[in-house]
This record gives structure tokens, C-alpha cells and sequence, in this order.
């Protein structure tokens, strides 16, 4: 089986780069999903998401302009933070580790071909 | 390059605020009449009346709510207003969110003392005029967030180049005295926690002192929709969380970005003529006023906090029983603005021309 990169290029909202498991949350109960060094991913944000974001290591959003809760959010904390990673939340899904370069405003992981 | 044009004049008409203060006024009187409305209401009963509601699915009801809002139209118009003039509406909408909410309160504790058609009218009334200032209007807060952003950059290019982005968000990314409601969370609940160390109860609540129930009345409005087992998950999320780091790293990192934010407008001084400087302070305070109202009102006492529950409730009441949501009809256009005219314009001082 072969391996490829995949990348989508993302509006970075706030500089750094971490590397971890992505975990979707597409509701307020997927939340306790994620842990320490986790890679949050969602649509968007909102305040309940707060917990989870610190636990993250950086967090990927679908949505969201410069001034959207997550950048203001990143801003103030010093996390990594990409925004409009289109269709994140699906291709992310069962992916074992995901490299967030919020500095290039670049995700990527390694994938079987075809997944 | 000499700054001119389109932006310039357009500018001159929306923006005639002269202080960031501004959304702190706004914010602090919403926050004051919520306050006020509880105690009206009494608060352990405002307690009861939400533990009643768990058949209205409270935990999901921004969701809920969301979909009654974007699955129908709402008759928002197109107006020309100053951004004083749009401020002092959405103040005002504000207000008669809050109130008409509490009067949802008031029906939903006692179901028999108002026809539902009635308060579902008013709360109808109440979701138009939200809307008529919210997303998705022609007229409100993110179209002139957009519209003002758009000036701006067009008068910074002479000066910033390409890093017009970045220049926007050092100008206008709120910094003290504005704080976001994430911010807000954490210095909240870690005030709180020095008076309950663990999740209070009904009793606790009852029993508590004057200073502890104060810090437990402002999370429980702001961030717990008045619920208390949300209020115990908090708890819960934050059970091996200290933030005295976190708080300190925060407040550091903001005056950073205030400090950045006055370098930047300083060197911006060096250039231009005085009206086109004015142009930029006058869109940089617009644009952090909105911004500010966005991060920090929207979530804490709009749709999505405890008053945005009980108009949630009182759709899906009326929903449930029939009755017609939005659209663009007359007698709702009528009855939005009927709600603005109930409460009282404010004498700020701004121009409002």
C-alpha cells in the first residue's frame, strides 16, 4: 500500500506549527474527545469549545474570518490556529496524525491511496 | 500616493463614533437590564423555570434555534444609517431581546397566564428585530463589519502594501479595555471557583453569601443559560484546569497586541493628510466596536445565551401548535419596529445625523 501527502492550505489565524491527532468535534458532546495535544477540529467555534481549545495543541476550523471567536481566541492564547480548511471535519476523519503549519497557513497528513 | 477616493466619502457617512467605549456602554447596559430582569422575575425561580424546560431539548437549543432561523426568511431591510444611528438600534433591539425573553419566561412558567398566539407574536416580533441587526440582513452587524473593512484597506494600501491583512487585525482585534467572552469565561469561572470549589447546588445557591452570589449570578447569566447542571459541566471541564498561568499569559499577550496596535497607528500618523488619518481612526474604531459586540454580546445575551433559550422555546411552542414562522410580511415588518419604538432612545452624545 502506498502512502501520499495530502494538504489543504488554510487563512492562518495565529502563528506556530503542531502536529497530532486530529479530532472532530461536530457537536458540544464530541468535546470530551479530545485530549491533551489533540488536534481540534470543527466548523467553527464557540465558547463551550474554550476547555478543549486549551487542551489542543492546535485547532483547525472550516469557517471563519480574521475576526471570528477561534482567531480572536488564538490570538490572545498564542495557539496554532488555521481557519477555512476547506472540508476538514470529513477528510480529517480516522486520520492517525495531522501537521498544522499555522505560520504557512498549511495542513497536511499522510494518507493510504485513495483515502 | 495620496489617499482619496471612494473609500474616503463613503467612510465619512458610516462612521461618526468617536469611542471604542462605545460597545462597553452597550454592553454593560444589556448586561444591567438581564440582571434586573432576574431579580423581577426572581432568580430561583428564573432556575426552576429552566430546569422545567428540558423537554424543549435546552442543551441543543442553538441548534434548534439556528435551524427555525436560517429554515424560514425574515423580513430584514435595506437602510441607509450611520453607524451611531445602527448602534443606538441595536441597542435598543437588545433591550427588547431581553425583555421580550423574560416575558417568555414568564409564559413558559405558567403556560395559562398569556395565550401562546400572543407570546409567540411578540417573540416573533422579537426574532425579526434580532435579525434585522444579526448575519444575515442587508443592514446588520457583519454586512457593516464587511463594508468597513473593505474601506479600510482600501485606504491603508498606500501605506501598508500587501500586509493590508495583517494591518487590519492589529488596528482592529479588540484589546483592553474590550474582552472577549472566551476571556470573560476564564476570569469568570476562576472567580467563582474561589467561592464554590465545587458545583453548587440548589441549596448552595439559596445560601450563599453576598460577594459568592454575585460571581455566581454573572457566570450563570453570561456563560450557563441560568442551568445549573450546564454550570456543573463547566465544573467538570475544568476540574484539572488552573488558570493563574493561563490568565497571566492572556493578559500579557494583550497588551502585546495593544502595543502593537499603537505602534502601528502612530507610524499610520506619519502619513496622509489629516482628514484621511481621521478616515482610518474613524473605520478602526467601527470596526473594533462591532468586532467587540460580536466576540462578546452575541454569544453571552443573544441567540445563543440564556434569553436567545427562551425565544428557542417559545418558536418551537409555537411551531409545534401551528403556527406561521417569518416570512415577509407586513403586519411582522409592523410589529419589529412597534418593538424598537417601546424602548427609549439614548442620549449618547454622537452625532445620530
Amino acid at each position: 500500500m502506498t502512502e501520499s501527502l495530502r494538504t489543504i492550505a488554510c487563512k492562518p489565524a495565529s502563528a506556530g506549527r503542531a502536529e497530532g491527532r486530529p479530532v472532530v468535534v461536530r457537536t458540544v458532546a464530541d468535546l470530551v474527545l479530545v485530549q491533551d495535544g489533540d488536534i481540534l477540529v470543527a466548523s467553527e467555534t464557540e465558547i463551550a469549545f474554550v476547555p478543549a481549545m486549551l487542551r489542543a495543541a492546535a485547532v483547525i476550523t472550516e469557517q471563519g474570518g480574521r475576526f471570528c471567536h477561534a482567531a480572536v481566541w488564538a490570538r490572545e492564547n498564542s495557539k496554532p490556529v488555521v481557519l477555512q480548511a476547506e472540508d476538514a471535519t470529513s477528510l480529517l476523519s480516522g486520520i492517525a496524525r495531522v501537521v498544522v503549519d499555522a505560520d504557512a497557513g498549511i495542513i497536511s497528513w499522510e494518507t493510504s491511496d485513495g483515502g | 500616493m495620496r489617499p482619496s477616493g471612494a473609500a474616503s466619502d463613503r467612510s465619512d457617512n458610516r462612521v461618526n463614533v468617536r469611542s471604542v467605549a462605545r460597545s462597553a456602554q452597550i454592553l454593560t447596559g444589556v448586561e444591567r437590564h438581564v440582571a434586573q430582569q432576574e431579580i423581577r422575575f426572581g432568580r430561583m425561580r428564573l432556575l426552576d423555570t429552566i430546569e422545567g424546560l428540558r423537554g424543549y431539548g435546552i442543551d441543543r437549543h442553538v441548534e434548534t434555534y439556528r435551524s427555525l432561523i436560517r429554515g424560514n426568511e425574515w423580513p430584514n431591510q435595506q437602510r441607509q444609517t450611520t453607524l451611531s444611528q445602527f448602534l443606538n438600534e441595536y441597542e435598543r433591539a437588545s433591550l427588547a431581546y431581553v425583555s421580550v425573553a423574560f416575558q417568555g419566561f414568564e409564559h413558559l412558567a405558567k403556560p395559562g397566564t398569556r395565550s401562546l398566539s400572543s407570546v409567540y407574536g411578540m417573540v416573533e416580533a422579537s426574532e425579526a428585530l434580532r435579525g434585522q441587526y444579526g448575519k444575515r440582513s442587508p443592514d446588520g452587524l457583519d454586512a457593516r463589519l464587511a463594508a468597513a473593512e473593505m474601506d479600510l484597506r482600501e485606504l491603508l494600501l498606500p501605506v501598508v502594501g500587501t500586509d493590508t491583512d495583517l494591518a487590519i487585525e492589529t488596528l482592529c482585534t479588540p484589546v483592553e479595555p474590550h474582552v472577549t467572552a472566551e476571556a470573560l469565561l476564564l476570569e469568570d469561572f476562576s472567580r467563582l471557583r474561589s467561592f464554590f470549589p465545587s458545583a453548587p447546588s440548589m441549596a448552595n445557591v439559596a445560601a450563599a453569601s453576598a460577594p459568592a452570589t454575585e460571581a455566581l449570578w454573572i457566570f450563570l447569566r453570561r456563560h450557563s443559560h441560568w442551568n445549573l447542571e450546564r454550570l456543573a459541566r463547566w465544573f467538570r471541564e475544568f476540574a484539572n484546569s488552573s488558570f493563574d498561568d493561563q490568565l497571566a499569559a492572556v493578559r500579557q499577550r494583550r497588551r502585546e497586541l495593544s502595543s502593537e496596535r499603537h505602534r502601528l497607528a502612530k507610524e499610520i500618523g506619519g502619513f496622509g493628510p489629516t482628514r484621511w488619518r481621521a478616515q482610518i481612526s474613524g473605520l478602526t474604531t467601527a470596526i473594533t466596536i462591532l468586532n467587540h459586540l460580536n466576540l462578546t454580546l452575541e454569544p453571552c445575551f443573544s441567540f445563543k445565551g440564556g434569553v436567545g433559550l427562551s425565544h428557542a422555546a417559545v418558536l418551537t411552542a409555537g411551531t409545534r401548535a401551528g403556527h406561521e414562522i417569518g416570512g415577509i410580511r407586513s403586519d411582522l415588518i409592523d410589529r419589529k419596529w412597534a418593538l424598537l419604538e417601546t424602548v427609549p432612545q439614548r442620549q449618547t452624545g454622537e452625532a445620530t445625523g
